[in-house]
């Protein structure tokens, strides 16, 4: 296993073989430790420190073989973190440990809580019980006083039962007596006309009858006592009955009172338990405390297991890779054979020696170059190719163009020819018809020296001369008018117009047909239209008499509409007064009502309100403004301010005044201003006994106040300018 | 002899006017008795054109007629009138139920002249009168029943140069909906040419 290796694979597997091994070690050292485990904690140490143990020998196992430093350095890998798990576990060993004694310390609180509860309950019980004891007892009493008191009412209503009956005995016994004394009476009475001694003896029966209402009067008091008695007794039977509800009450909560007892047993029953269940708990713990022990050392091993069959199949993967590797490279070296063969057909001067891919490049290098120069200068061919090309066209443009001026000047020319004929034959007209009228004139002037002179022959002339210059325009008009040039083709124009004016005329005559058929209609709609009532709005005016019987008659039934209405409502109101039990005045109150209903007057109402309200306000708005001019300008011109008080009351204030408060108050009284005494009328006495005391004139004593105050001001006023000025020079 | 023929056959201006008017008094009152607008009761026969015409005997209506009536002949001599309609209708809806229309035409010369005459006798033209009226009161025969409170109204449609009167008003023309027109026969009387057609609201 140490030494004599000669395959990869055969190691790994007894690698994993000795893991196995190990592990079962493990197992059953593990298995040992559970039998003789005290706690759950010394267990996880002893465990790690036979995990220590393991260790080395593993170490050794996978130390001892190793060739290559990449698997020692994998090895030494798996080591670290072996030792980190270890580290982590003891971690977590430290963590569950804390977590138990908080465990520990949370079952006995729970624990003292419940004993305090059972305390608790067992005090209650105690006390529920004692009052249990005393409700007993009290409905024992209640009962044997119900009882009494029943025993008593009865043998009561006995007796007055009894004695009820004797007594109605008695009454009834005595009235028979008394119909009989009566009887006895009358008789007596009877005999008494005749004889007087029986008077005696209706004395003493009167007395018998006297004393027989007493002892009556007597039982009815008797009577009716007793019927109190049996009153007070209803009563004492009610109360019974109350005190039997309660006590059915008291039944009640003493039932309630006996299941709370079951449940204060049953809470004992758990609590006597509690102890084994402790117990119990305590030992579940241990084994769950194991098992936990027992999963995590599994776990450790399956994790091994686990990358261990991972680096086999890294193994595998790169066995697979190496034979890919081997097949190509026997690949490559037959290319490379091919490619030294092309290489030495190439390049024939070249020993085999020289046979490496650097020379094949040189050579493909400079075959690339020359085959960039080639194509260099093919583009430069192609570019003057292309230019020839582009002239060849322009020429060839231009040849075009030639041709066809060539072809218009020939055209112009034909034309011009043509003309030049044309002009000639003309021309030759022409002087042919010259030569004509020279002729004529000639003629005409030979004519004329021959006759001389023949009497009314200058007029003649005169008309012969006027032709000849008729003549001569005319010559003037066909050798400039050029519609005189195609006199051939007059008559087709004459044929085709002809033609063209009997079609308009077709046409007019359709047109006029069409029209006509038209107007007849229109003719006929505009008199089914008269019939229906329609007329020329413009040219007429649609008249009535205002006073006409559809008008009135309308109107008629609008007022008797509107009356209808406010007949309605009104019963509607007296409808609804009726309802509310209005019987007083109803009509009034009806009227009062279809008055504030009248919902319409209202609303216009308060229109009227709404405008008139709009109307005072303006008026305010106008009166202030007014009022305010007004007062500015006394102001102004008086040079008093007037503020109008209540109760008649004048305020002025001068307009020079040295204070606010120096004012004078006036008090307007049937007629007559008074002045009133104010702070500042104090200061002017004197001026005041003058003007109001002798010349009896308040604009008088107003005017020399104003003049006064203006003075002292000004006064002050020029002292202040001097003061400056002097301060200033 | 031949002077006092012509004057026997002459109708003047103003006696055709009259005539019109006649026509136009007799054939309203007769279409409100016919079409019971107002109650028979209020009508009394009179001798008319060799007829007896129902007119009415209702203040109120010899009230309204005869200053229209005047003030029409007024402006027929003047050849302002085009033509004259008599609107019925329902007095709670305002409703146009039936529209009798007078239609004018001015024959003879063109101009208002008041001295020009017709040739018209006038027995024909009485003649041609009676046959109208006549046939006014056949129409009661297939015009729709008026089966709710109705009144009348005259419009005039004239000329728009007419002077309105202070009584007077401008109105808004009147038509029916969905209407059916009978045209009645017409008389003439060589000065004045009367159309009478009577317009009314289709049953269906």
């Amino acid at each position: 296993m140490n030494k004599s290796k000669d395959n990869d694979q055969t190691f790994v597997i007894k690698i994993l073989d000795d893991l196995r091994s190990n592990n079962n070690r493990t197992k059953s050292s593990g298995m040992r430790y559970d039998t003789s485990m005290m706690s759950s904690n010394d267990s996880l140490l002893l465990s790690n420190k036979r995990r220590r143990s393991c260790s080395p020998d593993l170490q050794e196992s996978i130390l001892t073989p190793i060739t290559s430093p990449w698997e020692s350095r994998r090895i030494k890998q798996e080591l670290i973190n072996a030792r980190a798990e270890i580290a982590s576990l003891q971690e977590r060993n430290k963590t569950l440990f804390n977590l138990k004694k908080e465990s520990d310390i949370l079952f006995e609180k729970e624990k003292s809580a419940l004993e305090h509860n059972i305390n608790k309950s067992k005090l209650t019980i105690d006390q529920l019980d004692n009052r249990l004891k005393e409700i007993r007892y009290e409905k024992s009493n209640l009962k044997e006083e119900n009882d009494n008191l029943m025993k008593k009412l009865e043998s009561l209503m006995e007796e007055n039962r009894s004695y009820t009956s004797n007594l109605e005995k008695e009454n009834k016994e005595l009235e028979d007596k008394l119909t009989s004394v009566t009887l006895e009476l009358t008789k007596y009475q009877n005999e008494s006309a005749s004889r007087n001694c029986t008077d005696y003896e209706l004395n003493e029966l009167k007395k018998t009858l006297r004393s027989n209402e007493k002892y009556i009067e007597e039982l009815t008091s008797n009577l009716r006592k007793k019927q109190i008695e049996i009153n007070t007794l209803e009563n004492d039977q009610v109360k019974m009955n109350t005190a039997n509800q309660r006590i059915k009450c008291l039944e009640n909560e003493l039932a309630s009172l006996q299941e709370s007892a079951m449940v204060v047993n049953a809470q004992r029953e758990k609590l006597k338990r509690f102890n084994s269940m402790e117990n119990e708990l305590i030992s579940l713990r241990e084994e769950v405390a194991i098992y936990r022990n027992d999963v995590k050392q599994t776990e450790i091993l399956e994790n091994k297991v686990a990358t261990l069959e991972s680096k086999l199949n890294k193994h595998e993967l790169i066995e697979k890779e190496a034979m890919q590797l081997r097949s190509s490279l026997a690949v490559s070296e037959d290319r490379l054979k091919t490619w030294i063969d092309v290489c030495r057909e190439v390049c024939e001067n070249v020993t085999e020696t020289q046979c490496y891919p650097e020379y094949l490049r040189y050579y493909v290098d400079n075959l690339k170059k020359k085959d960039l120069l080639l194509v260099n200068e093919k583009g430069e061919l192609q570019t003057s190719i292309a230019r020839l090309e582009l002239k060849l066209k322009q020429m060839e443009a231009m040849l075009l163009k030639a041709r066809e001026q060539l072809i218009i000047g020939t055209n112009n020319n034909n034309k011009n020819e043509l003309t030049i004929k044309r002009l000639k034959k003309q021309n030759y007209i022409i002087t042919w018809e010259r030569n004509d009228l020279r002729e004529l004139l000639d003629s005409f002037q030979k004519e004329v020296t021959v006759i001389g002179n023949m009497n009314g022959e200058d007029t003649r002339i005169e008309v012969l001369e006027k032709a000849i210059n008729g003549y001569k325009l005319r010559m003037n008009q066909i050798e400039t008018d050029p519609s005189m040039y195609v006199p051939i083709d007059n008559n087709k124009r004459w044929i085709d117009e002809k033609n063209l004016l009997l079609k308009e005329k077709e046409e007019l005559i359709n047109k006029y047909k069409q029209l006509e058929a038209k107007c007849i209609d229109l003719n006929d709609q505009i008199d089914h239209r008269a019939l229906k009532g329609d007329f020329n709005l413009k040219e007429t005016k649609v008249l009535h008499f205002k006073m006409n019987p559809a008008s009135e008659g309308f109107n008629h039934y609008q007022n008797e509409l509107a009356k209808a209405k406010q007949e309605i409502e009104k019963l509607k109101e007296r409808i609804k007064a009726m309802q509310e039990g209005i019987s007083m005045n109803l009509t009034q109150v009806v009227d009062n009502r279809v008055e504030t209903n009248a919902s319409q007057e209202v609303e216009g109402l308060k229109e009227k309100l709404k405008s008139q309200e709009i109307q005072n306000q303006r008026l305010r708005e106008v009166f202030k403004k007014s009022s305010q001019e007004f007062r500015e300008s006394v102001y102004t011109l008086l040079g008093f301010k007037v503020d109008g008080l209540q109760n008649n009351m004048y305020r002025l204030t001068s307009q020079f005044a040295f204070h606010e408060e120096d004012n004078l108050m006036f008090q307007l009284n049937e007629g007559s201003m008074n002045l009133l005494e104010t702070p500042f009328s104090k200061t002017i006495e004197e001026m005041i006994a003058l003007h109001l005391g002798q010349q009896r004139s308040i604009p008088v004593l107003l005017s020399s106040l104003t003049i006064d105050l203006f003075s002292k001001q000004s006064m002050i006023m020029t002292a202040d300018s001097t003061r400056l000025e002097s301060a200033i020079n | 002899m031949a002077t006092k023929q012509q004057s026997q056959n002459a109708i003047t201006l103003k006696g055709s006017a009259k005539l019109v008017m006649d026509y136009l008094n007799f054939g309203i009152n007769s279409i409100l008795f016919q079409r019971g607008i107002y109650p028979p009761e209020s009508f009394k026969t009179e001798e008319h054109f060799g007829l007896s015409i129902l007119v009415s005997t209702d203040s109120k209506i010899q009230q309204f007629l005869q200053p229209v009536l005047n003030q029409m002949k007024d402006w027929l001599l003047e050849q302002k009138i085009q033509k004259m309609s008599m609107v019925i209708s329902n007095v709670n809806t305002k409703e146009v139920m039936e529209r009798w229309d007078f239609k004018l035409q001015y024959e003879g010369s063109g101009d208002s002249n008041p001295d020009s005459v017709g040739n018209k006798e006038l027995t024909t033209i009485q003649k041609e009168i009676r046959d109208v009226l006549r046939q006014i009161c056949s129409t009661v025969s297939f015009l729709p029943l008026l089966d709710c409170p109705c009144a009348f109204d005259l419009q005039i449609y004239t000329k728009p140069d007419v002077d309105v009167p202070q009584e007077w008003s401008e109105t808004a023309p009147s038509y029916i909906a969905n209407s059916q027109e009978l045209q009645l026969r017409s008389f003439s009387t060589s000065l004045h040419r009367m159309d009478t057609v009577v317009s009314y609201k289709a049953d269906f």
